[in-house]
């Protein structure tokens, strides 16, 4: 009997020991994550979702491969698939744009959910804008999206893979939403601060993008829907409170090196994207005082002492279809750390209200279509007078290392449109105001384009919509017509292909770079 | 080579030294004949030793021997393969003829299960496999992991880069976890071993191939593998071995050879050569449209700034070149600049052991080993030293003391990055350079300024800069410790405690010089600690008696406690102020910080029983129960069984026959458990760092999951071993079946959700497989033998389903190449686009160029169909040749040097079309929509860059291939010299690995090519080329 004595002794304490540690309680403060916490307040949350947006919409992806050299702002001197329609390399740009687009709207709803709580209407409202203006980009990036069923990840009962709606659709949903956000601002009440990095929480401002946004839907509908685009355009105009100053312009305000605009980024390790010949042109053609802005002189003495400054790239060429020496880089304005990305500027409004007046819906403030549209153009040009180059250019100060590489001449920089430029350039035949109504819509649509340089994407849109002239692809391009969308990401192919199918039979064309949109001619 | 040399020397001294110290002592003679006691025959080839030395001989043809004895001899011992071993006392006699029984318990192998119980192998219910320990110390290799290739069936083993000390990835019957760890459970001595990479690996590559940590085991200090491969055989180590587990035991100490003091010295010198390189083309230089010339390398002059080769063709024309300061000179082809770019590498690794001790009181075993290796990639190395001392004390008569340690330090320097990345040479050497550059005119890599000299100044480094400007180093140190006492309550019952920890700090550090072409020319650093710890702690209760005659039963009952901490520290000065100076003080911008700690505590309790009747029928019962703080507290606790028989049926069946000599059947059922990694049950917000003095934090990407179960394994198996005519051939043949449930997925979801991943419980994957084993000797003779074995393995992997709202599981993605796992497919299918077919086969095209599918397609997994080795060994006297071929059948792989290299027309296969010039056009094979012939000639400049990029068509391929793995030649000196010499035993080797890829079906590159050791495989991505090695060993016992 004495073994199993032993025996017993022996299991009773390999039960003590395992019963003291297994019914361990400490568990949960084992797993508690140290590293970061549960929550975060909208002071860190807000200027974040406002930089990820910001950093998206101005990054190579949407402003300068998709946006700006197809709408030949820009174009690529190497590695030209994209200049040539070619996107087969670049599937995972596409992925990382959609999920990041989509990123940011959740972030903007966690938001917007800590601000009902906290009863802060304005914060609210800041978010709900800035997720009409994310979401607006998005349809006019892809056509239908996931919007009803969108962002259901970690509802109580979660949706991960959300149906597709209608251009249609969501343009609806988004003009409502505008338009309750702007209802929702009380200046009075309390905001944000200075962590708001787009107004500082400066509320009266926040209204005005929001009506300036309104504008922005309902005159996309001009073709697609003229009578709710007339009556949505004037209303808005009539109500005023819009961006009308370059002070009240909406944009992120990037800092210096290295909490920098991504284009200026994108140039810390190469220059592969250079001036457009198309715009090059364009503005050589119409004398235009914003060419030294819009471009770096070229480095070939040769060419500069024979007075040939400036010269864009071929689209859709060979690679290195000129020397690097004898091409202008983009503006170094626009390179610079702390260029702010456009998220809608008074002379994109002023471009809407001339608009509205040649169509003949609305006469803002009385005045003919002429007067708003050198007003348009000279408020272009106001943005770029000496005072505002300075403060920018002053950011990419040519002895800081990160700029070596660039081999600036910071005595070629540009040193501002004057008063008396915008006058003469205004005076020009080739820029007044004229001819039918259609030449007028042109003429207009091109000075847009011109004014939204560095905004490659909302020109490229607006492009779509009011098509100034025909574009000419590129001698190597894969398509015969400029894309007129983007491909969605092969992510929804193999992660949501019942939607997706169902998303590609809503599009004219299929999941094509040619698909025709809702809103489109 | 100064180190080889020196190595060289010291071990030729010792040899000298050796034969010249013999001892003389007063000898006498004893002769006599060995029979067979069954049958009466005369056996050949029986060894017969003085008992405790190493004086020995064999028996001739006849069964005659003549042995010579020292006066002091008391006995001799008569041993023979298949044949129990007899001791008899000399006793003054001078002829002693000696009668053999057969035996089949000499046969039996002991193997080291769980818990290190040894067991006879003949009682196992399920699959397990030793290996032979002998070729990994003559012919090995720094990484362990790579010695087990080929030699065990089932286990699929592919090393990674070709750089010192990459990192090995080792499956056990396939994938099962979709996302989580498929490695098996590393065991020392009964200390579960850290394997992690601390770094996962996404399809482009990621920064240096740092290893798996497993490969600190010092091969010198095995004494035995057992790999138990699947869940059956590891049901009690709990999770962590739920894809198998591989049980090393190290070498004790202890009288050996009689000897109190036991010493052995161990030498290999290899020399390592690049296998594999791109078959590239001589005919045209960098440039595009045939035209070139150098003016400032970055697009200043005439496509000087391209970094591919549609250049004008090689004539010795006279065209201005980086190197030649503005004058024209000859344009010629350099057909070597890539393989003159690598070293020929070496690998020195020494051991040094001395054993000793009595069994009676106490024992040690102290051995050092140090391994040095200088890649192939110029100035890249690997340096390991492993000291290790095991001890056993008996204290009392009841009490053992058992302590194992052992110190590993580990410098590996200036691997470079894998995949795509600047820094990675292959980025330029087997894609991105001009054909015409000659490599050694870049040997200069500098200006006197401290910049660069490069063939192009717009993308690349000089190679030469990146492998002497920048630098890379990790430095490792390890312990691996285990104390345990064990207490006799009597003959058949002892409890036994123990712990054991695997801890570890390891720095890596990496520096950008100023001026390199990465991070804008401003420099950069790195610095960061890794910290891990994992604590095992085991109290066992073990019984083993014989409850009958016929009964036999052993029983454990015991918990366990694992305990496991990471911590990592570190930070990124992104520019540097001062070139050349590299700490986080000298910084240009704000730091970086990267810092994370986790913890994470298992607690188990286990218990088994084995009952055995007549030693031929087993039955194996186990249970454990873990308790594991990773999972929410409702579904923390999970329990898992297995149950296993084992029958060796010619034994009960009373089967005597030369033909069948043994046999037995098994059969087990198990299911494992599995829990996960660390703090997934809650979101929390990710700081992303200061915009300017602005703290920015972000909700994570990830869905948290408060309802995680744990992870479910259940698999069972059936298997037979047979021995046929004594055992001159053996059959093991086993078929399982595993599948996991419930997996612990971070699983990609669509974007829009508002989140990219979540944690899900999901799916079921299920592996069904054969493993076979045969091994023979077709001929043994006195003089020759020869063994071979042929290992044999096919695993069927599928997904079974997911779950509701995953349509995919998506693991990877590159280059517009996706690698996912769908229900009704193997894990890891590469899905992509690719070039448009018809109904007949024939190739669409359009202006010329290809058309592409736009839809996804399957283009294959990247898991083989089957798996084999061939090992033959020879011997002959004491010469021996033993030879391993390794097979993969199966098996697909995204290319994407291939994709590049015709991108960028360095490639022998970029020729066609532009075979007389580079401005031909030519008419590429293929039809037109409406199936006429195309007839739109283009260059082949433009062919090849509309023809590749981004698709998987053209650059998915089959990764076959058949390798001469090993080969080594092996001379044992003879008896009769090592008897006269301080020496028991001395061997010399001649030794390879990898020296032949005797077939493969993708081009350029070797089909072998794992990203680390995660699920992440299936692409190439500029592989560093792997090298074959050879070279030479020296085996001494004292």
């Amino acid at each position: 009997m004495k073994t199993y004595k032993i025996l017993k002794r022996g299991i009773l304490a390999v039960l003590v020991i395992v019963g003291m540690s297994a019914c361990d309680s400490g568990f949960q403060q084992i797993n508690k994550n140290p590293n970061s916490p549960t929550s975060a307040p909208a002071t860190m949350t807000l200027p974040d979702a406002e930089h990820a947006l910001m950093n998206q919409v101005y990054d190579a992806g949407m402003n300068m491969y998709v946006g700006g050299i197809w709408v030949q702002q820009y174009a690529k001197i190497q590695y030209t698939e994209e200049d040539r329609y070619d996107l087969s390399g670049r599937a995972n740009m596409i992925n990382n744009d959609w999920d990041n687009l989509y990123r940011v709207n959740e972030d903007l709803k966690k938001i917007e959910e800590q601000a009902k709580t906290l009863g802060n209407d304005n914060v609210v409202a800041i978010a709900e804008i800035l997720t009409v203006y994310n979401y607006q980009n998005m349809t006019d990036l892809w056509g239908p999206i996931p919007y009803s069923q969108a962002l259901q990840g970690d509802a109580s009962t979660p949706n991960v893979q959300p149906k597709y709606d209608s251009q249609k659709d969501v343009y609806t949903a988004l003009i409502a939403r505008i338009k309750a956000a702007a209802a929702m601002i009380n200046p009075s009440k309390p905001s944000i601060g200075n962590q708001d990095l787009i107004y500082s929480g400066d509320m009266t401002k926040w209204k005005k993008l929001a009506n300036s946004l309104e504008l922005r839907l309902y005159m996309r509908l001009s073709n697609v829907d003229p009578g709710t685009a007339e009556a949505g355009v004037k209303a808005v105009l009539q109500n005023g409170n819009l961006i009308t100053s370059n002070d009240d312009n909406a944009g992120f305000h990037y800092k210096d090196y290295p909490y920098q605009n991504p284009v200026g980024a994108w140039y810390n390790s190469r220059e592969d994207f250079k001036i457009s010949i198309t715009m090059a042109d364009t503005l050589k053609s119409l004398n235009d005082p914003r060419l030294p802005v819009y471009a770096i002189p070229v480095r070939n003495d040769s060419m500069k002492q024979a007075g040939d400054k400036y010269e864009g790239v071929q689209n859709g060429a060979a690679n290195n279809s000129k020397p690097l020496g004898q091409v202008s880089d983009i503006g170094a304005y626009f390179i610079a750390p702390s260029c702010p990305g456009w998220l809608m500027t008074a002379s994109e409004v002023k471009f809407f209200m001339a608009e509205a007046a040649i169509r003949g819906w609305y006469n803002y403030n009385g005045k003919t279509a002429s007067q708003l549209y050198n007003d348009a153009i000279k408020t272009s040009m106001q943005q770029f007078t000496a005072d505002r180059l300075n403060a920018v250019l002053s950011s990419l100060n040519p002895s800081v290392p990160i700029f070596g590489n660039l081999q600036l001449d910071a005595s070629e920089f540009p040193t501002g449109v004057t008063q008396s430029q915008i006058t003469n350039y205004l005076a020009q035949p080739s820029v007044q105001l004229s001819g039918s109504q259609a030449q007028q819509l042109k003429q207009l649509a091109e000075q847009e384009w011109i004014a939204l340089y560095g905004q490659g994407f909302e020109a490229w849109t607006e492009y779509r919509r009011n098509g100034f002239t025909t574009l000419k692809p590129g001698p190597l391009a894969v398509l015969n017509q400029v894309p007129t969308r983007l491909t969605y990401p092969d992510n929804e192919q193999t992660l949501n292909s019942t939607n997706y199918q169902a998303a590609k039979g809503m599009l004219n064309g299929g999941d094509a770079l040619t698909g025709t949109f809702y809103w489109e001619k | 080579m100064k180190k080889v040399l020196l190595n060289t020397l010291l071990v030729s001294c010792m040899l000298i030294v050796g034969m010249v110290s013999q001892v003389n002592a007063q000898q006498r003679n004893v002769k006599g004949k060995v029979t067979d006691a069954s049958t009466g025959k005369s056996l050949p080839g029986v060894n017969v030793f003085v008992k405790g030395t190493t004086v020995g001989t064999a028996t001739n043809a006849n069964g005659a021997y003549s042995l010579s004895v020292p006066q002091s001899a008391d006995s001799l011992v008569f041993s023979y393969i298949g044949y129990d071993a007899k001791s008899v006392a000399i006793s003054g006699q001078t002829t002693i003829n000696v009668q053999l029984s057969p035996s089949v318990e000499q046969l039996e192998n002991v193997v080291v299960t769980a818990f290190g119980i040894k067991r006879k192998e003949r009682s196992l219910g399920y699959s397990s496999q030793n290996v032979n320990t002998k070729s990994m110390e003559s012919n090995r290799s720094a990484n362990f992991v790579n010695n087990l290739q080929g030699k065990i069936a089932g286990v699929h083993i592919t090393s990674s880069q070709g750089t010192p000390g990459s990192s090995t990835r080792i499956v056990l019957r396939g994938v099962s976890s979709l996302a989580g760890n498929n490695q098996p459970l590393f065991v020392v001595d009964g200390v579960p071993i850290d394997n992690s990479t601390f770094r996962s690996y996404n399809a482009y590559g990621g920064g240096p191939d740092y290893g798996n940590a497993a490969m600190d085991i010092d091969p010198d200090n095995i004494a035995s593998i057992n790999v138990l491969k699947g869940p059956n055989a590891a049901a009690l180590y709990g999770s962590r071995a739920a894809n198998g587990a591989i049980v090393i035991t190290t070498k004790s100490g202890g009288p050996k050879n009689g000897k109190a003091v036991g010493i052995s010295i161990n030498s290999t010198t290899t020399f390592q050569q690049v296998a594999v390189l791109p078959n590239l083309q001589n005919l045209y230089g960098q440039g595009s449209d045939g035209q070139f010339q150098f003016v400032d390398g970055k697009g200043g002059g005439t496509n000087d700034g391209i970094d591919e080769s549609w250049g004008p063709r090689l004539n010795g024309q006279k065209i201005t070149q980086w190197w030649s300061n503005g004058k024209a000179v000859p344009w010629v082809a350099h057909p070597n600049n890539v393989k003159d770019y690598f070293n020929t590498g070496h690998t020195i690794s020494n051991n040094f052991a001395i054993s000793g001790g009595s069994k009676d009181n106490a024992t040690y075993r102290l051995s050092f080993t140090n391994l040095s290796q200088a890649g192939t990639i110029p100035n890249s190395s690997l340096n390991r030293s492993n000291v290790a001392l095991n001890t056993t004390a008996h204290l009392t008569d009841k009490l053992t003391a058992t302590g194992n340690v052992s110190y590993i330090r580990l410098i590996g320097r200036n691997r470079p990055n894998v995949g795509y990345s600047s820094l990675n040479p292959m980025q330029q050497l087997t894609q991105w350079i001009g054909r015409q550059v000659d490599i050694s005119k870049l040997r200069d890599f500098q200006n006197p300024d401290g910049t660069e000299r490069n063939w192009n100044y717009n993308y690349h480094n000089n190679v030469f800069w990146e492998t002497y400007k920048d630098f890379d180093k990790q430095t490792r140190d390890r312990i691996i410790g285990r104390i345990q006492l064990t207490y006799d309550f009597n003959n058949w019952l002892n409890l036994r405690g123990y712990t054991g920890t695997d801890t570890y700090r390891e720095n890596r550090s990496r520096g950008i010089a100023v001026n390199d072409i990465a991070y804008s020319g401003l420099g950069h650093y790195f610095t960061g600690d890794y910290y891990v710890s994992q604590t095992t702690s085991d109290l066992i209760l073990s019984a083993d008696k014989d409850l009958t005659k016929d009964f036999h039963v052993s029983a454990q009952l015991g918990g366990e406690s694992i305990y496991t901490i990471h911590n990592q520290t570190g930070a990124t000065a992104p520019t540097l102020s001062v070139p050349g100076v590299y700490n986080l003080t000298n910084s240009g911008q704000p730091l970086v910080p990267d810092n994370y700690y986790s913890r994470k505590k298992v607690n188990s309790i286990y218990g088994s029983a084995t009952i055995g009747y007549k030693d031929y029928l087993y039955l194996d019962l186990t249970g454990r129960n873990d308790w594991s703080s990773t999972l929410p507290q409702a579904n923390n606790s999970y329990f898992y069984p297995s149950v296993s028989v084992s029958d060796v049926f010619t034994d009960m069946l009373g089967i005597k026959s030369d033909f069948l000599t043994f046999g037995k059947i098994r059969a087990s059922w198990t299911r494992v458990g599995n829990d996960t990694n660390p703090y997934q049950l809650q979101a929390t917000y990710a700081s992303q760092g200061l915009f300017g003095s602005l703290p920015f934090y972000r909700l994570s990407t990830t869905i948290p999951n408060l309802n995680l179960k744990p992870e479910k394994t259940t698999s069972w198996e059936l298997g037979t071993n047979l021995r046929f005519f004594k055992n001159r051939m053996g059959l093991d043949l086993t078929y399982y079946s595993r599948k996991t449930e419930d997996q612990i997925l971070g699983v990609q979801i669509p974007g829009s959700s508002g989140f990219t991943h979540q944690f899900i419980n999901a799916g079921e994957v299920d592996n069904k497989g054969i493993e076979v084993t045969f091994n023979a000797t077709p001929v043994q003779s006195r003089d020759f033998t020869w063994d071979f074995t042929v290992n044999w393995a096919k695993n069927k992997n599928e997904v079974i389903s997911l779950t509701k709202g995953v349509d995919s599981y998506q693991m990877a993605s590159s280059w517009g190449v996706y690698l996912l796992s769908k229900p009704g497919e193997p894990i890891g299918t590469l899905w992509g686009r690719g070039w448009k077919y018809n109904s007949k086969g024939q190739r669409i095209m359009s202006g010329g160029i290809p058309e592409r599918t736009s839809d996804l397609k399957n283009f294959g997994s990247y898991q083989p169909n089957w798996t084999g080795s061939f090992s033959n060994t020879f011997s002959y006297k004491n010469l021996s040749l033993s030879t391993l071929i390794d097979v993969q059948q199966g098996g697909h792989l995204y290319s994407v040097t291939n994709m590049f290299g015709h991108y960028t027309g360095i490639l022998k296969s970029t020729l066609v079309g532009r075979e007389k010039s580079a401005s031909d056009t030519h008419v590429y094979p293929g039809v037109n929509e409406d199936g006429s012939p195309n007839t739109t000639a283009v260059t082949a400049e433009h062919f090849f860059h509309s023809s590749y990029y981004g698709l998987a068509g053209p650059n998915v391929y089959d990764a076959s291939y058949v390798k001469l793995r090993q080969l080594e030649l092996t001379y044992s000196l003879p008896k009769k010299l090592v008897n006269n010499s301080p020496f028991s035993r001395v061997e010399l080797s001649l030794v390879g690995r990898n020296l032949w890829i005797i077939h493969k079906n993708v081009p350029n590159i070797d089909p072998e090519s794992a990203f680390g050791n995660g699920n992440i495989q299936g692409f190439e991505s500029n592989q560093i080329p792997s090298v074959r090695s050879f070279g030479f060993n020296v085996r001494l016992s004292l």
